[in-house]
């Protein structure tokens, strides 16, 4: 009895010790990360009252001149969210079933994808929009295929893993049966993979929204580029009204798809 | 939950298609019916909104000519900026850590006093779990924005900025634990007579601290790409000097920071997993 | 009675070099129903699966309807296992699609890849599925989800299923392992009458050897790989029995129950 207090009362403590460590490990991080960066603690101290002072006066009341024109952009951010969720969708399906494990046509496919994948997904998606900018010019067009480029890489890695973890009972049965490859797709994984299709492509579409609305800030189109000339024009009164449209779009949104889930799943 | 069909007599059933024809149908109604309506809103709204986008195709097709002289300078590589970028990897990696730190104080906190079952009072909560909604609103980009405006170009306004939306998504990750899972918990404190703060510090946090550490974990991640984005407007970090590549047609130096940033990416992504998996074991 | 299935000399090695079956001789005529019965990881589900070939084998030979399975290209791996049904000790259901849509992908292997995908169904084939599933008592469930089912509901969708395919060989994989014994007296008598009305050769893996007496008239014993017993039920006796179950003993005595 007492051996065995012993060993619990000493595994007890190993985690203390492992606990204090870390937490002494962090601060000393903190630490260094500050002295880095070079910020004076007092003067974030003092920012932050600096912050709110100006969020208050400069920000309210919400300047509301000019809403008409508002109306256009904020459409423009609904509608690339739709096209490019839906674009980002059925390409992320067709790379995420070549990317699955139990649903590749070949392994090396597989492979090659997961690589291509994972390079677009690291790379925050502003930095695609602004390459793109150079290259087609400023406009909606290269919002549109950095949306799709991004929505496409995040798609097809979720959906790779909702296949890969779908019961394969029903699989053996459909193979027992003597089903063709598509066949076994078609009546074995769709109708299983479905829940988390429509779960995922919403979320997707959730994401598309906010993106979109600041894809203006690089010159690529929507409210972000209403945001940005605002901001420039120190015409902060006219900043809030927008990032208050923004706030109602993105939370009816928010509201809709998850109206939309309940009933799906 | 699926409801089920009525019963529908084979004999009916057979003589019914024999005389119109009509094919027997094979599938569970409800989940068909759900099927079709939403590929066909989707598909509906789809080509509508597609109609609405006017493309240049000559832009498309300028664009795409422009593209291989892009790639063949990009592919040139050129490391004479690399201790630069290096640094500023690590002011992103570090705004994000510091404004993580920050939030974690308060999202700790602000979490148990949000959660449902754990609020000592029912209107606060509701306050603010609302107030929190509004926050997550707005993109994170949106407040680095709003913290530049008011303090100034640098890596402050980037960690005060961040720690608005890491706040407000911790916030709602943590409460949504505390909901699902802490219930039990509570249940058994409470039946012994612990307080508040014994129920939250002696029984919520121990349960629930890998979940807490794995979600922290996660927005991390989030935050580093929130970072490296932020700088691209302006608020320091390696973001800023893409930003400047890509404006002044510095390719070769472009394709080394996209390098980095993916390279640190995907490192930190592994991390998480790997936490994340050993945290669920 | 011709045979309609050979094997010779299968055997079974995994990676580890653990032997899974060795030296499998098995012939199996049209129209019988046997029973293989033997203690859990004896090698009946391996036996089984190497048959329509979802386990490869190492060694041997199988020939099914004068065919070599072993040695099939994909697409006559296909057709040789539209002729084989399989019943699993899980069900192995779509849970998400109807019990008919269930039953009616038996038929998928005698269509088209590209009809297969577009539901092209016969109406006949319609038909006779529905008739099939009138025949074990669930007319009123044809349009329910496959995972609104009780267990034995489920496990009489695969009977469907295999019987769909109007093979000339179901296996059965411990089909009744997971049901209380009024489900598995009517699965069982499901798949006992239809194998015998319509001259399917059945074998049926099954650790209830009061049930495989019952119902088969000749019982195929695996003991560690390798067939102890070939024979008439008759002539299994009690000693064999013991002999079987050496070293899980408990087995037997579950099965008194």
């Amino acid at each position: 009895m007492s051996a065995r207090n012993n060993a619990s009362l000493k595994a007890a403590e190993m985690r203390r010790m492992k606990g204090t460590l870390s937490l002494l490990f962090f601060a000393i991080l903190i630490g260094l990360s500050v002295w880095f960066v070079e910020m004076d603690i007092f003067e974030l101290v003092q920012s932050i009252p600096l912050f709110f002072q100006f969020l208050f006066t400069d920000f309210f009341p919400p300047n509301i001149t000019d809403l008409g024109t508002y109306l256009g952009p904020v459409v423009d951010t609904l509608i690339f969210a739709v096209v490019t969720t839906c674009l980002s969708s059925f390409l992320g399906i067709v790379i995420g079933f070549c990317m699955a494990h139990n649903t590749t046509p070949h392994s090396s496919v597989r492979l090659f994808l997961r690589g291509v994948i994972a390079f677009l997904r690291n790379i925050p998606f502003l930095v695609w929009a602004s390459i793109l900018v150079v290259i087609f010019g400023v406009g909606t067009m290269p919002g549109l295929f950095a949306l799709v480029l991004f929505g496409t890489s995040f798609l097809s890695r979720v959906y790779a893993e909702s296949i890969e973890e779908l019961n394969k009972d029903g699989m053996e049965a459909l193979d027992a049966c003597g089903a063709s490859y598509f066949q076994k797709i078609k009546h074995g994984i769709i109708p299983q993979f479905l829940p988390s299709f429509y779960s995922w492509t919403l979320f997707m579409f959730e994401i598309n929204i906010r993106a979109s609305a600041i894809l203006g800030l690089v010159g690529a189109g929507g409210m972000g580029s209403i945001l940005k000339q605002t901001m420039d024009l120190f015409q902060y009164g006219k900043t809030s009204t927008v990032i208050a449209i923004m706030v109602i779009l993105i939370l009816m949104v928010e509201y809709v798809t998850n109206r939309v889930r309940e009933r799906l799943i | 939950m699926s409801k089920s069909q009525m019963p529908i007599p084979e004999t009916l059933l057979m003589k019914e298609s024999m005389l119109t024809k009509k094919k027997i149908p094979i599938a569970h109604k409800q989940t068909k019916r759900q099927q079709q309506y939403f590929f066909t809103t989707v598909g509906i709204l789809f080509i509508v909104c597609l109609l609405q986008i006017d493309i240049s195709f000559s832009q498309f097709q300028e664009g795409v000519a422009r593209i291989p002289s892009v790639l063949s300078m990009m592919l040139q590589m050129s490391f004479t900026e690399f201790p630069g970028l290096a640094s500023e990897m690590v002011v992103s990696l570090v705004t994000a850590f510091l404004s993580l730190v920050l939030s974690i104080v308060f999202a700790v906190v602000l979490a148990f006093l949000a959660a449902r079952n754990t609020t000592p009072n029912r209107h606060i909560g509701m306050l603010l779990r609302f107030l929190f909604m509004i926050i997550r609103a707005i993109p994170a980009t949106v407040w680095v924005l709003i913290a530049v405006a008011s303090i100034g170009f640098g890596t402050m306004a980037g960690v005060l900025g961040l720690i608005f939306p890491t706040c407000s998504y911790l916030v709602k990750s943590f409460s949504a634990q505390i909901e699902e899972v802490g219930q039990e918990t509570i249940e058994a404190l409470q039946s012994v007579g612990a307080t508040w703060w014994h129920i939250v510090f002696r029984g919520l946090i121990p349960t629930l601290l890998t979940s807490f550490l794995a979600i922290t974990a996660f927005r991390f991640e989030m935050n580093v790409a929130e970072s490296v984005i932020l700088g691209m407007v302006g608020a320091g970090g390696i973001g800023l000097l893409i930003q400047g590549y890509i404006s002044f047609y510095e390719f070769s130096s472009l394709s080394l920071g996209i390098l980095m940033v993916f390279i640190t990416m995907f490192l930190l992504e592994f991390m998480t997993t790997q936490i994340r998996r050993r945290m669920s074991n | 009675m011709e045979s309609i299935l050979k094997i010779t000399n299968l055997a079974k090695r995994y990676n580890g070099g653990t032997l899974a079956l060795t030296d499998i001789n098995l012939e199996v005529k049209k129209g019988e129903f046997i029973a293989v019965i033997g203690p859990s990881g004896a090698g009946k589900s391996t036996l089984l699966r190497c048959i329509n070939r979802l386990i490869e084998p190492t060694e041997g030979s199988i020939e099914f309807l004068n065919q070599r399975i072993e040695k099939a290209s994909k697409n006559d791996l296909r057709k040789i296992r539209s002729k084989m049904g399989m019943i699993f000790q899980h069900y192995n259901l779509i849970y998400r699609s109807s019990v008919l849509e269930n039953v009616l992908h038996g038929r998928l292997g005698y269509m088209s890849s590209v009809a297969g995908v577009f539901n092209r169904y016969q109406e006949a084939d319609k038909r006779e599925a529905i008739m099939l599933l009138e025949k074990v008592g669930l007319e009123a469930e044809i349009y329910k989800r496959a995972d609104e089912l009780s267990g034995g509901q489920k496990q009489r969708v695969g009977v469907c299923r295999a019987l769909a395919q109007n093979p000339e060989l179901i296996l059965a994989d411990e089909p009744i392992a997971s049901l209380d014994p009024k489900s598995s007296a009517v699965v069982m008598d499901a798949i006992y009458k239809n194998c015998k009305e319509q001259g399917i050769a059945c074998l049926v893996n099954l650790h209830q050897v009061d049930v495989a007496k019952r119902y088969a008239t000749r019982i195929v014993a695996v003991k560690a790989g390798t067939i102890i017993f070939d024979g008439p039920a008759g002539e299994l006796t009690d000693d064999m029995i013991k002999y079987l179950y050496e070293g899980k003993e408990q087995e037997m005595f579950e099965q008194a129950n």
